[in-house]
């Protein structure tokens, strides 16, 4: 017989229910304690920043909504925004409160979608069903308007493809007043379920200094205590023109990753409605204007005001170029600090696209949170920090 | 019906020894044959159940309303290809999954059904039930270690740590109803908790005289212990499938697998009996007599035929008390999200364990205060 | 807008004291300044921005590296969590031996970006101190976002119909 090895190497992935997708992590076991872990990465490697070297900047687009799969529109405005800013595309502002608008709903669905998982990975079943219920009636205007469900392939250079549909906003403002109800529900299930409490309070601290170290950035980081919200301060698209709150807790544990979260889906709920009330030129059933897409950029066009256009310009899907040069763009993602990096060099096709997401970061800090804790407990931190597979991959 | 059985013999002039032999094991085949079925559409309630508390449909494809789908599921599972993996100890591999469902049926001819259904009328009923319900833990460490996987091997320990921690308190809380019942006879505490308190109009209720008054603290015991014995949420820690794929039972398919199910779900429901049988009053009615006496006793006159029906109410009562106490359990699991493993021993050595002390205290003082 | 220049005039002058030379570029699309150092710098130069600046950035979004035709770009994309500024520091290679000192000791988020680095752009980093491939699978031949880069591994001859 051969002896028992103090410590166990156990393989957790790539297949397994608790890794979300396809991540490896080696576990050094003493019993159920942690010793050391090391994830490995790279299952799901698309080779997304090559791809855009051979594609034209119209062709890429449509492949960026796969970085990552649960927030399209923000990839989308990520690579949008760097192009734009090469380009010296101004966006319309009836374009920047659409992109709003859709972001801000994607937040939220993004953010369901994590609340059912992440209590799946606890072991309690029915939240799943309950935030994929509520997802449900979002992906459904989301493909009402875009046409998809998941990657919408929805802006483009220099605004929107399309205005909302008829009645759209109005759905929209319904399922705003139903969501913070069902939220309510959600927290009388969770929030102070004794059990919840014991596998989440004081589990996987993330400190202030941890966190600034390793790159954490988005809900992670704000749980930590620490005020980071591009979407205030500096404040791109036209966030300042609204009024919310950066959501911060201070201890970085689960439990304070989960309330973040719940507390920014109420926070874009806000941002949504208040959006609606401001849109420039009104809701698509009146609109003032009667051609909104007459092609000027005047500020006070006889046709149409700058204002209530889609597009700056109409672009040349085929032969678009922007001018040498390159930018970079930060966007306040769901999971964090999404930036897209455009290198041009004057031609069709993007010299170097270059992308830096959230889910990257979070999990090289994984080891780092769960070394000494339970194994049960790595599940509750993994979920906690709200990983996406695609997007540490790419 | 006995009797019945015994005239026959007499009547085919064999020796009435073989008649009490046999009796059991017909009545113990027949008792867990019709469970086994019970016990499938178990599986079917479970899955509806979550539906209706996850806002789902459910099963509605096979049957009627889905009423056969653990039906296709069952016959699914055993023409499965048997999968062993290079490595596992076969004959451990193949015991394991034996040594996990036997213990739980021979339960079933533990256990009083009715006043007349019940297979092995034992001495010490309890204590037998007790010591081989225990049986089945060595089952799940068995599969764990057979299976020559890691994830197993974790369920395994998991699962036994789980059950050896968790089985002193519910012994502790059985210890109460044999206090109480001062026997160890399962149809003796039944009976013993029929009555009511005093002989009053609405007070004689049996209602009144369930173990589960003076047994409170008990009862929340053992029904918290018993959800850890058979591996429910908040206890499925062995099989927990976010952490360990699916626990001791990862490597195992096809008929090994669907006798873990059936196991699972067989240990699920016997528990409930017990528990219903322990502290609910068992097969008793919640009145003071038998609906179908009060109604029929002025037309039938036929002992035998109106003893058949009482025994039919008696069934039908333990059923509706035991599926109460699978509703609450399933309730629970479509609720709780599942404790970690040191929370676990915590929850059972520094809270259950001075608990059911203190419910033994509470019912041995209450035996002393009204003896029987 | 006045914060950074702000932030520019007192770098500079610090930097100077450190016997450090760089360039500062106001990048034309946004407001983020650009810095461009010498490559045997960096380590001082990164050091000196997360600890001795005015402005402590204490965040490193992502290290990157562009394939230039006469030469190779790594870029430092630096936020400081306080007032949200963003830098980018870069700081060109040779061709024949892109090599850098590693980062990693004064940012852990640097460790994986770099080994990124390592694997898709071919970019050595001195110190590291676990420079493998990370996305690909360790016996890849070729780093493959170089632009010199052939897809003519045999596992990819399906692919080239």
């Amino acid at each position: 017989m051969q002896t028992l090895a103090k410590q166990m190497k156990i393989n957790v992935g790539p297949q397994h229910p608790g890794t979300h997708g396809v991540l490896r992590l080696i576990i050094e076991l003493e019993g159920e304690v942690i010793k050391n872990l090391e994830p490995v990465i790279g299952y799901l490697h698309r080779g997304i920043e090559k791809l855009a070297e051979s594609r034209t900047y119209y062709q890429y687009l449509t492949m960026v909504d796969r970085v990552d799969y649960l927030s399209s529109f923000f990839n989308l405005a990520s690579f949008c925004y760097a192009v734009e800013s090469i380009a010296k595309i101004k966006v319309p502002r009836r374009a920047e409160y659409i992109r709003v608008i859709t972001m801000e709903l994607n937040r939220i669905s993004s953010h369901l979608l994590w609340l059912g998982t992440f209590l799946l990975d606890l072991g309690a079943t029915s939240p799943l069903f309950y935030t994929f219920r509520d997802r449900e009636k979002l992906l459904g205007l989301f493909e009402e308007l875009a046409g998809a469900r998941l990657l919408y392939n929805f802006y483009s250079f220099g605004g929107v493809k399309q205005d909302f549909p008829p009645n759209w906003l109005n759905k929209v403002k319904k399922l705003c007043d139903e969501l913070p109800v069902l939220f309510n529900e959600y927290e009388a299930i969770i929030t102070k379920n004794p059990i919840f409490l014991e596998r989440t309070k004081g589990i996987g601290i993330l400190t202030k200094k941890v966190a600034l170290d390793y790159g954490i950035t988005g809900p992670n980081l704000r749980a930590s205590g620490v005020e980071t919200d591009l979407r205030k301060e500096p404040g791109y698209s036209v966030y300042n023109e609204f009024s919310f709150d950066v959501c911060t807790r201070q201890n970085g544990d689960c439990y304070d990753r989960y309330l973040i979260r719940l507390d920014e889906m109420r926070q874009s709920i806000d941002i949504v409605l208040q959006a609606i009330e401001k849109l420039p030129g009104g809701t698509p059933d009146k609109l003032l204007i009667k051609r909104p897409n007459c092609g000027c950029s005047e500020e006070n066009c006889k046709y149409c005001g700058f204002d209530t256009l889609l597009t700056e310009k109409k672009i040349n899907l085929v032969n678009f170029k922007p001018p040498k040069g390159e930018a970079t763009s930060l966007i306040e993602a769901p999971r964090g600090i999404t930036s897209c990096y455009v290198v041009s060099d004057g031609t069709k096709n993007p010299y170097r696209v270059r992308w830096r997401t959230p889910s990257f970061s979070n999990v090289q800090v994984l080891p780092e949170l769960a070394k000494g804790s339970l194994y049960s407990d790595l599940m509750a931190i993994f979920g906690s920090l709200d990983v996406v597979l695609p997007e540490v991959d790419r | 019906m006995y009797e019945l059985y015994i005239k026959i013999f007499e009547h085919l002039s064999i020796p009435t020894v073989f008649a009490q032999i046999s009796w059991p094991m017909f009545l113990f085949i027949g008792i867990a044959a019709t469970l086994v079925i019970v016990v499938i559409f178990l599986v079917l309630l479970e899955r509806k159940l979550l539906a209706l508390f996850t806002v789902r449909k459910g099963p509605n494809r096979v049957g009627p309303n889905g009423f056969f789908q653990t039906f296709a599921d069952a016959i699914k599972l055993l023409f499965k290809e048997d999968i062993m993996a290079t490595n596992t100890n076969k004959i451990l591999f193949t015991i394991a999954p034996i040594v996990f469902f036997a213990p739980v049926m021979v339960v079933y001819g533990l256990v009083p059904f009715s006043e007349n259904l019940l297979a092995i009328n034992a001495a010490a009923g309890l204590f037998l039930i007790l010591a081989i319900t225990s049986i089945s833990t060595i089952g799940i460490v068995l599969s764990g270690w057979a299976s020559n996987n890691k994830y197993s091997l974790l369920g395994g320990i998991r699962g036994v740590a789980q059950a050896i921690s968790y089985e002193i308190p519910l012994v502790l809380a059985a210890v109460g109803i044999c206090v109480l019942a001062e026997s160890m006879n399962l149809p003796t505490i039944v009976q013993w908790q029929s009555g009511g308190i005093v002989n009053n109009i609405f007070l004689n209720w049996n209602i009144f005289s369930w173990n589960m008054w003076p047994a409170a603290l008990g009862l929340v015991v053992f029904f918290i212990c018993s959800l850890a014995e058979i591996n429910r949420i908040p206890f499925d820690l062995p099989e927990a499938e976010s952490e360990l794929v699916s626990g001791y039972n990862t490597e195992y398919s096809g008929m090994k697998f669907a006798l873990f199910f059936l196991a699972e779900y067989a240990a699920l429901f016997i528990i409930c009996v017990l528990i219903s049988v322990l502290f609910f009053g068992g097969y008793l009615s919640p009145f003071n007599d038998y609906l179908c006496l009060l109604i029929f006793k002025n037309f039938i006159t036929n002992k035998i035929i109106l003893n058949l029906l009482v025994n039919i109410e008696q069934i039908a009562w333990l059923m509706l008390k035991t599926y109460f106490i699978i509703f609450v359990i399933m309730w629970i699991r479509a609720t709780l999200p599942r404790l970690r493993t040191d929370q676990l021993m915590n929850f059972s050595w520094k809270f259950l364990l001075p608990l059911s002390l203190l419910n033994l205290f509470i019912v041995a003082i209450y035996r002393f205060l009204f003896p029987l | 807008m006045e914060k950074i220049s702000v932030i520019k005039y007192q770098t500079l002058k610090k930097l100077k004291n450190l016997n450090i030379n760089c360039e500062w570029q106001k990048s034309d699309t946004n407001e983020t300044s650009i810095i461009i150092v010498n490559a045997n710098h960096i380590r001082n130069i990164i050091e000196f921005f997360k600890r001795e600046s005015d402005v402590k950035f204490d965040i490193l979004l992502s290290v990157s590296s562009v394939d230039f035709p006469e030469h190779f770009e790594v870029s430092y994309h630096l936020l400081d969590s306080v007032f949200k500024n963003q830098i980018i520091i870069k700081a060109s290679l040779s061709k024949e031996n892109p090599t850098i000192e590693s980062i990693a000791g004064i940012y852990s988020a640097a460790n994986w970006h770099e080994r990124e680095n390592y694997d898709l752009m071919g970019i050595k980093f001195k110190n590291h101190p676990n420079l493998k491939r990370i996305l690909l699978t360790d016996n890849w031949q070729g780093h493959p976002l170089r632009k010199d880069y052939v897809q003519d591994d045999e596992r990819l001859i399906w692919n080239q119909r």
